[in-house]
């Protein structure tokens, strides 16, 4: 076990270096082309400053050079400059990867929690009205893109509000008074924010994990397993969720692992109509004034937290299922 | 030797598997409803410069129109029934709430012409030139059937032409793949070892990148200053690029379960050059399953094109798509969105597309899933 733990983690810096790899040659084709750098950045930034940057950066040599250059200077924490604001990458992308995170955190809680119990009661009470009503509705989620589903989110609270119900703030991630509140109240001012767009980005996933998880369940509780459970006296509260549930969540835990790149990317979306600070419109906006080492930095932390959830949702799988045997 | 009298065996003409799913399919009346949903929001789009009044550019903003209400169609006037006509309207700004509203002005009768020639001539079968729209009203009336956009549009129109973009994207991206995907799949499954951990580490690298931020950052790559067509036709070279990594995972354990059995060996003993093996006798083996992976990838396709023209990085005006006309909405403020629900119209169309697509998708799965046969 702890041999496969320690392969998985040898094998966090190899994905990593070659998916960076990959998308800073992407990334060098388009807005990190020193040519169409300087002809872009001549006018906003100025031809001394860009000229200077190109430089100070080696942005004028081969892309390979360029790379390691750039991994040799990231392994120091050094992501290079942001070239519209001058400060450091490493500080600018602090406050909107950890909002991102926060915003992708509480969504894969909510799904989790939501989707466990949706599918549980919706196998126990197979082919129930409520077990319908599940499967009509996780239909029309699957079918709400997250920034459509946002958008109602903003219409709904707009039509409450215009009949004087006001249930939560529309955009943003604080409130203007924030930094007159305590620390306390600022976390609750967060919370408040955090509702509407974390709904919106878990429940077009709850659908797909709810309906996995219920067919995973529907399975096991035809099995004999399940049948010696309830023969033996257990209450059926105990059979569900120890037995068949702990079974059925093996799949579960292993689409985890896909669940992240789709949270980040739903999430993504929904940021953009909430006026969230996340990663998603400082990278739109670094695109937009080709401010190259910020959109690098942003795709490369994105790259990390994508590999290291992947392992994490491995060795959750190793945990769970015993069957698993790791040499 | 007298012939030998054979026992009467009534004649069975055996199915071939497509007619075995076929009956499976048609067993499913939700599949087959979806098929017709989707059949109908295809012609619509094959059809849209036909049936729509209007232009995907033409708009009414200079004369003050933002959000006009959907026009009403009536029957009844001068105390009987009639053929359907609509009034001309007023504009008038509501003091309240300063939301500009559209007053009938009953004096002005405009019946609706069926057939009639409008606007800018189009081509239709992209052969016949003709200005021959089904229905339009004269100026200055206007026949705004889902209302207008924040820019004066019809709402209607542009959700038919946007069509045309917004479905095409999801075929012809998810065939791209399907053609990186079986090539590479099946190159992997085939010839298994060196090539075959090469070609699949190479996907899991690609797929270490968030696809969303991957999209964007190819995106960069389109020239911005391309017409809308050929944007476009980057955009589905983009989503087709990014998106073959599952299939060719999927098309590559299929082959790799194939390659062994005895109809392969036989025909690699006859000789049979490897890449008519590859091409005739094993993927044809894989399209059952294709064919579902298929209708399961379209819908995400489609989703992803949605989300990409939302932020911008996708189709760009003047082209028109289901994203881009949402992202109309959160460009022009979102604080009346209350007071307009009509703009939302390209939303619903993408929710029905996807559920009908999903939908039919499950409907294909049961039918050609041997274990789920009734």
């Amino acid at each position: 076990m702890l041999l496969f733990i320690a392969k998985r983690l040898l094998n966090i810096p190899i994905m990593f270096v070659l998916s960076t790899l990959l998308a800073f040659m992407i990334i060098q084709a388009g807005p990190g082309d020193p040519a169409q750098l300087q002809a872009f950045g001549a006018d906003r930034y100025g031809q001394r400053e860009v000229d200077r940057f190109i430089v100070e950066f080696g942005l004028d040599q081969p892309v390979m050079v360029q790379y390691f250059q750039w991994l040799g200077r990231a392994a120091t924490g050094n992501l290079g400059r942001s070239l519209e604001s001058g400060h450091e990458v490493s500080q600018t992308m602090r406050v909107p990867v950890t909002n991102s995170l926060i915003l992708a955190g509480s969504s894969l809680i909510l799904v989790f929690i939501i989707a466990t119990f949706v599918g549980v009661y919706s196998a126990v009470f197979e082919n129930s009205p409520f077990d319908r009503l599940v499967s009509a509705g996780s239909y029309v989620f699957l079918g709400l893109p997250s920034f459509f589903l946002a958008i109602l989110f903003v219409a709904l609270i707009l039509e409450l509000g215009w009949r004087g119900i006001r249930i939560f703030p529309i955009g943003g991630m604080t409130s203007n008074n924030f930094d007159d509140l305590s620390s306390i109240a600022q976390v609750a001012d967060i919370a408040w924010h955090l509702i509407a767009p974390v709904l919106c980005v878990a429940l077009s996933q709850v659908a797909l994990y709810a309906r996995l998880l219920r067919s995973q369940m529907i399975e096991f509780l035809a099995d004999d397993f399940v049948r010696t459970a309830k023969a033996k006296g257990l209450s059926s509260r105990v059979v569900y969720f120890k037995h068949a549930l702990r079974n059925a969540l093996i799949p579960f835990v292993a689409g985890i692992g896909g669940l992240l790149p789709a949270l980040i990317g739903g999430a993504g979306l929904v940021e953009v109509v909430f006026n969230y600070p996340g990663i998603t419109g400082v990278m739109l906006s670094a695109l937009q004034v080709k401010d190259f080492f910020l959109f690098t930095g942003l795709v490369s932390v994105s790259i990390l937290i994508l590999i290291v959830g992947n392992v994490i949702a491995d060795v959750l799988l190793a945990i769970v299922d015993p069957r698993i045997r790791y040499q | 030797m007298t012939a030998i009298a054979l026992p009467l065996v009534q004649k069975t003409q055996s199915k071939s598997q497509w007619q075995v799913i076929w009956e499976q399919f048609k067993k499913q009346p939700q599949a087959i409803f979806a098929l017709f949903v989707l059949l109908a929001l295809y012609l619509a789009a094959f059809f849209a410069p036909f049936l729509t009044p209007y232009d995907r550019q033409e708009t009414w903003v200079l004369e003050g129109v933002r959000y006009q209400a959907p026009t009403k169609v009536h029957f009844w006037g001068n105390g009987r029934l009639q053929a359907p006509f609509v009034y001309a309207t007023t504009r008038k700004v509501d003091v309240e709430n300063f939301e500009t509203k559209f007053i009938e002005d009953t004096t002005q009768k405009f019946p609706i012409r069926f057939f009639a020639s409008r606007g800018e001539p189009y081509r239709l079968f992209g052969i016949l030139e003709t200005r021959v729209r089904l229905i339009s009203v004269e100026n200055p009336a206007r026949l705004l059937i889902l209302g207008s956009d924040g820019t004066g549009r019809d709402i209607f129109s542009r959700v038919l032409l946007g069509a045309q973009i917004s479905l095409t994207i999801g075929f012809v991206a998810v065939g791209i793949s399907f053609l990186i995907g079986a090539v590479l799949g099946g190159l992997a499954g085939y010839y298994g070892g060196f090539l075959d951990s090469l070609l699949m580490r190479f996907a899991e690298v690609i797929q270490a990148i968030p696809p969303f931020f991957l999209l964007i950052a190819l995106s960069a790559l389109i020239p911005s200053l391309l017409p809308p067509e050929q944007y476009f036709f980057g955009v589905i070279i983009m989503l087709g690029l990014t998106s073959w990594m599952d299939l060719a995972k999927a098309i590559r354990g299929l082959v790799l379960s194939i390659r062994d059995q005895e109809f392969i060996v036989s025909a690699r003993a006859l000789g049979i050059p490897e890449g008519r093996i590859i091409l005739r006798h094993i993927l044809p083996n894989t399209s059952s399953y294709l064919v579902v992976l298929g209708s399961i990838t379209i819908p995400g396709a489609i989703l992803a094109e949605t989300g990409l023209s939302f932020i911008g990085r996708g189709v760009r005006e003047p082209g028109v798509s289901w994203g881009l006309m949402l992202a109309d909405i959160t460009q022009n403020g979102v604080s009346g969105l209350n007071l307009h629900p009509w703009a939302l119209a390209p939303g619903w169309y993408i929710l029905v597309t996807i559920v009908a697509w999903n939908v039919l998708g499950d409907g294909l799965r049961a039918a050609f899933d041997p274990k789920k046969r009734r």
